[in-house]
């Protein structure tokens, strides 16, 4: 019977995708069009910043052997003698040529000291992600079934914990706890050194040294998100097409997962895409604590070597991919909600 | 929301008697009053704004308590001494005192918060309005500036400022945090102008000739206080953090003024010796955010006439 | 209403899954793996082989000699680089790919002391197995003088006019143009070495900092070779089997990780983990964590810096003598040294530390510190206090910035102790740091007064004592950050330059110690303690004061059986 039902149904919304589709490109390609001077903004800002900083770029000049023509002629090297918007146009169409120019400390090009970087961070930065995002499926789900109940209670009041926790103390006491004390998991960096492992056992002691810095980083978000998840779940569950699922007999666990968490989570899309650049800052932070080495220490370390062109690039990196994921996060919430109107 | 809520609300929160006689109405509650008795009703929320309550009596008063006044004096015990009766949070690493130290550098910490709070809110009024008052080309302006520096993540932008124009002063650091808090408030109060300036009230204040500003700021603002309270004490927590976060990386008060995040910043050279002297700033930290966000989930249940049960 | 109706749903399996996840990372804890090691003898006997893992307090910016000023890059290039001279752990120099130490005796030093020759070992080859010679050399000292190649040390090797390698290719003569006493300081150890001149030659000076060899060198001629390179995180050499010392079975480790870590925190946290071997440059404010650890011993070595406040004399206020002395009146230094270094540091008030032979004046007098006789001299030089307790004179106050590199423990301990003892003789200090890249550079080379007016650092001089660079007039802005200059210092830096006598040398450093500490450019407060810790079983590990200090004869190093302690 049910078969019956959905078979022309099917092919009308085959039909409706279709036009969805043609519509949706075209949202995408506005949205693309807009980020656009979105960025050049963003890189203008960051520009201006950054040669603000006292000492500019020839603070990390710390040599004092270093005779005056030696200066001159690494400041031509580095096109440090331009004026302003002239720098500001020959980097920017260095950076659309994916030239980044050479750090400042090391002397090696940019990308190549983002790319040595980017591998750990992205890991960090996405198993962090799903963790959080399973934590708050779990906990937010649990949070609004049981509102109310001892279980919401404890889910609460782990959220308050999480949010009000700076990160860095966490992961000092952790680290403290689980690797000084207990000697559980290890302190810091990505791997077991000086050991040879089967290819299994490395990835299993990768896995080791990247449980911390993740739970930590993780943390934060899944206290704020369950938090949001549960809201919108009870708002949810409050619907009256739930109370027709209850009546018609779904399943109390299939009603929860399938129906109600399916269209809990949309709002949260949004909250989780404002979050991406606080997750930029808080993976900074743990990868200090953790001498974890991605981008965030970089970040950290160049800005105390005032490495500007690591700097800039970095900031820069993040900035973009902030403004991919707030537009894949757009096309996540049309997709999974189609009430959405491409206007 | 559904209409069953709505009308439970009404029900509970504005019940019209049968017949004013004087005594109902004595007991007949203010807006402001209905709001209070709603807050009281959260025991937590409660909770966290008395706990703020008597901490900033502490950090203004404490400092006074004989025998406590003198957070910078060098080798008033031997360091590292342990917690006494005279010294209830014992000692740091150059002999001073940690609780007089904990106090005075919670007032910096909350000044710090509580100021750049202010300065953040006023600028997020200020162009949220503008922004949703005029519309057009203004809103247009204000708002890709406000979306490029919500792209620019936070932290990153912060330490890279710090590192440009702060040097150690409280106040420099106040400044520095500011720049970031308004973009959130601005959002907010642009979208309340938008929804609130096509109201019946607004119109008639148009009516009779009500300028621009008087408009803005003496009409449509009140309406939209509720939100901007919820999200300014929100802030007050997420800036101790980010005060705490910037001392952490070196780059908050300077040495010797003590805040909570100076303190955790010197403590964490300790921590393995004297945990306290990173874990009582810590807490402290800890306890303000979370009261913090206790009292604006309060104040934002409160506010919200929506809003029934928990 | 609705907030009653709610149903049981089968959380215990969404809890279950949860608690299985975690169980499974958490049952990870200890995966196995073996150990890198050979040869397995006798505990007591220097065994070959193991892996040998040290903890860098800082990233290497450069693995290329003479590119960076770097410690702890010259501590990696001690591994990669064979020198001509190298010293030991008592800051001597010895023969490296040499034959010999130059001396007037054996006659590789003119009697003048102008004409310095080297004798090169023969068939010594770098790690691709092409010949190492003289020429060798002479490429890098052309190198090195190159504006474009931005050498670290230009001072020792700019006195050089003109080399001549032997037809031989086995020597090498220089001519100076000058008698230069602490010329072999410009080759001793990794950071000095020769470079390849078939690798380098057809790159731009200007690239080279710029290549991949920066950070990867391929072709290197030390003990150990480069074979893993990940910036921020870890460098990885392995025995290099062309090493000239290959035949002694050196080096006796088959490999050594050096872990960037960058942070004293995480290096206690990777020492209570027992993760490493060593570590160098340890936090004094850390000692009593780093005397808990039982399984490591903790070493302290007198270091060559000397810590000093530092007086800018662009300010007209700093001029004054008597301020300067009245200050270093005002520095209370045995309470530093108990409290700020927690002991790890020996009283010293000249700017050679016991580390220099010559040098080294014991019988130096400190001033004493004395706050009643301060405020006295500053009283007699006409300093009034003011209503607000800070000393003026004609319209100047003693209100200064104290500066030094932030995010240092002791030394904020220091501004602290310090800050408290100045108000006592009505100099008020505020106190501002910044982070050593920029203290180092723009900071001190600007000297601004009232920006920069008194600055905390710790300064030393490679393997000879010849201070000139730090006192000397012509180094004004550019070593010589006090902005002082005495005509009488610089004869008596020329004398001492020019004798290779230890006992005529230090007669001279003698006379100037003594100008030092009656003028006060400087107000030198203590000569910090080297701190370094090895875990136990193993051996020979000794750091040394000077350029690759922690590494300096880390061809030495071996573990007991052969297989290092730490678990990695």
């Amino acid at each position: 019977m049910k078969r019956r039902e959905e078979g022309p149904d099917r092919e009308g919304s085959g039909l409706l995708c279709m036009g969805r589709l043609v519509l949706m490109r075209q949202y995408l390609l506005r949205r693309l069009l807009q980020a656009i001077p979105l960025l050049i903004l963003t890189s203008i800002l960051m520009f201006l910043l950054i040669h603000a900083i006292p000492g500019g770029p020839d603070a990390i000049y710390d040599n004092p052997n270093l005779d005056a023509a030696g200066r001159a002629a690494l400041r031509a090297s580095f096109g440090l003698n331009d004026p302003l918007p002239i720098q500001y146009f020959k980097w920017a169409s260095n950076m659309l040529h994916g030239n980044f120019g050479n750090s400042l400390y090391t002397g090696q090009p940019v990308s190549s000291v983002l790319a040595q970087r980017f591998p750990a961070t992205v890991e960090l930065f996405l198993s962090a992600f799903i963790l959080s995002l399973l934590l708050t499926a779990i906990l937010g789900t649990l949070s609004a079934a049981y509102q109310g109940k001892a279980v919401d209670y404890t889910i609460t009041t782990l959220a308050y914990f999480g949010i009000s926790m700076p990160i860095f103390l966490l992961g000092l006491v952790m680290q403290n706890v689980f690797a000084s004390s207990l000697n559980w998991l290890p302190p810091s960096g990505t791997a077991t050194l000086g050991y040879t492992f089967s290819p299994f056992n490395a990835l299993l002691d990768h896995l080791m040294h990247l449980l911390m810095p993740m739970v930590v980083l993780a943390v934060t978000f899944t206290a704020g998100w369950s938090r949001y998840l549960r809201t919108s779940m009870i708002d949810v569950i409050r619907q009256d097409y739930m109370r027709t699922g209850r009546a018609k007999g779904v399943p109390p666990a299939r009603l929860l997962l399938r129906h109600a968490l399916r269209n809990a989570v949309i709002p949260l899309i949004t909250i989780v895409a404002i979050d991406f650049g606080a997750i930029a800052g808080g993976a900074a932070i743990t990868e200090s604590v953790f001498a974890w080495p991605g981008m965030g220490q970089l970040f950290i370390d160049s800005l105390n070597r005032r490495d500007y062109p690591v700097l800039l690039t970095a900031l820069l990196l993040s900035a973009i991919f902030v403004i991919i994921f707030n537009l894949l996060a757009d096309v996540l919430y049309s997709v999974m909600d189609p009430r959405i109107r491409y206007s | 929301m559904d209409a069953s809520k709505q009308a439970h609300s009404s029900q509970e929160d504005f019940e019209i008697p049968a017949e004013l006689t004087p005594a109902l109405q004595a007991r007949r509650r203010s807006q402001k009053r209905i709001i209070f008795d709603r807050f009281m009703r959260n025991k937590v929320a409660t909770a966290g704004a008395l706990f703020l309550l008597f901490l900033i009596l502490c950090c203004l008063f404490g400092p006074l308590i004989p025998g406590h006044t003198t957070p910078d004096a060098v080798g008033v015990t031997a360091p590292f001494a342990g917690s006494s009766l005279a010294d209830p949070f014992g000692t740091d690493n150059l002999g001073r005192d940690t609780l007089a130290r904990a106090m005075v550098g919670g007032r910096i910490s909350l000044l710090v918060a509580l100021s750049s709070m202010l300065i953040s809110i006023v600028l997020g009024i200020i162009i949220g309005a503008f922004a949703g008052y005029y519309g057009g080309w203004l809103d247009n302006i204000l708002m890709r500036l406000t979306d490029t520096i919500l792209t620019i993540p936070l932290y990153l932008l912060l330490f890279v400022l710090s590192a440009t124009f702060a040097n150690g002063t409280p106040i420099s650091v106040i400044f520095l945090i500011a720049i970031f808090g308004w973009t959130k408030a601005a959002r907010l109060v642009r979208g309340e102008f938008l929804a609130l300036k096509e109201r019946e009230f607004v119109q008639a204040a148009a009516t009779i000739g009500a300028r621009d500003l008087r408009m803005m700021f003496y009409h449509i603002l009140p309406n939209a206080a509720g939100p901007i309270i919820v999200n300014a004490t929100l802030l007050i927590g997420s800036n101790i953090i980010l005060e705490s976060v910037l001392s952490f990386f070196g780059f908050g008060v300077s040495i010797p003024v003590a805040s909570w995040g100076s303190m955790i910043n010197q403590g964490r050279d300790y921590f393995d010796a004297a945990p306290r002297l990173l874990l009582i700033p810590g807490i402290l930290i800890f306890l303000t955010v979370l009261s913090c966000n206790l009292v604006g989930d309060g104040l934002r249940d409160a506010l919200d006439p929506q809003m029934t049960e928990r | 209403m609705l907030a009653e109706t709610h149903y049981r749903y089968p959380s215990s399996k969404l809890i279950l899954a949860c608690f299985i996840v975690l169980t499974l990372l958490l049952s990870a804890c200890t995966p196995a793996g073996t150990p890198t090691s050979s040869t397995h003898t006798n505990s007591g006997q220097i065994t070959n082989g193991g892996t040998w893992i040290d903890d860098l307090v800082n990233e290497p910016d450069s693995l290329l000699p003479n590119a960076t000023v770097q410690t702890f890059s010259q501590m990696v290039m001690q591994a990669l680089y064979a020198p001509l001279f190298i010293g030991d752990s008592q800051g001597q120099i010895h023969a490296g790919i040499t034959t010999r130490v130059p001396s007037v005796t054996n006659g590789d030093i003119s009697q003048d002391q102008k004409t310095w020759t080297f004798h090169l070992r023969p068939h010594l080859v770098w790690s691709d197995g092409q010949p190492l010679n003289a020429d060798d050399v002479y490429f890098t000292w052309q190198l090195w003088k190159n504006p474009l190649f931005a050498a670290s040390n230009t001072s020792v090797i700019k006195h050089i006019q003109s080399a001549q390698v032997s037809s031989d290719k086995l020597s090498i003569t220089f001519h100076l143009t000058n008698p230069f006493a602490p010329f072999l300081t410009a080759w001793t150890d990794g950071g000095f070495a020769p470079l390849p001149q078939h690798h380098f030659a057809n790159m731009a000076p200007g690239n080279i900092k710029k290549s991949s060899d920066n950070l990867f060198p391929t072709v290197t001629s030390g003990p150990f070779m480069m074979s893993e390179s990940k910036p921020g995180d870890h460098y990885t050499v392995i025995r290099n089997p062309k090493y000239y010392l290959a035949s002694q079975h050196l080096p006796h480790l088959d490999k050594i990780v050096f872990r960037a870590v960058g942070n004293q925190a995480t290096i206690l946290e990777d020492l209570k983990s027992g993760v490493v071997d060593s570590a160098w440059f340890l936090d004094s404010s850390k000692i009593p964590s780093y005397q808990k650890l039982n399984n490591y011993q903790l070493i302290q070595n007198t270091s060559a810096g000397y810590e000093a406040l530092h007086f800018n004399e662009n300010n007209p206020a700093l001029k004054d003598v008597a301020v300067r002395q009245a200050i270093s009146m005002a520095i209370d230094r045995s309470t530093l040294i108990k409290v700020a270094r927690l002991g790890s540091a020996q009283i010293l008030c000249t700017d050679h530390s016991a580390a220099y032979q010559p040098g080294y004046q014991q019988e130096a007098p400190c001033p004493a510190f004395n706050i009643d006789a301060a405020n006295k001299l500053l009283d007699n030089a006409g300093w009034k206090t003011g209503s607000d307790g800070v000393r003026q004179k004609n319209g100047m106050r003693l209100e200064l910035k104290y500066s030094t590199t932030a995010n240092n423990a002791w030394r904020e301990e220091d501004e602290t102790i310090n800050q408290a003892n100045f108000l006592k003789i009505g100099v008020k200090v505020d106190i501002q740091n910044y982070p050593s890249s920029t203290f180092f550079s723009t900071f001190l080379g600007g000297g601004k007064a009232g920006t920069y007016d008194l600055a905390e650092w710790s300064s030393s001089y490679n393997y000879d004592a010849n201070d000139a660079s730090n006192f000397a007039c012509n180094q004004i802005g550019s070593s010589n950050f006090n902005w002082y200059c005495n005509p009488q210092l610089d004869e008596l830096f020329t004398q001492e330059q020019q004798t290779t006598d230890a006992t005529a040398r230090q007669q001279v450093f003698n006379q100037i110690h003594s100008i030092l500490l009656k003028d006060v450019p400087v107000a030198v407060m203590f000569n910090p303690n080297d701190i370094s810790i090895a875990m136990k079983g193993t051996h020979n590990y000794k750091p040394g004061p000077f350029v690759a200090s922690e590494t300096v004869n880390l061809m030495d190093w071996w573990c007991d059986n052969g297989t290092c302690p730490a678990k990695g």
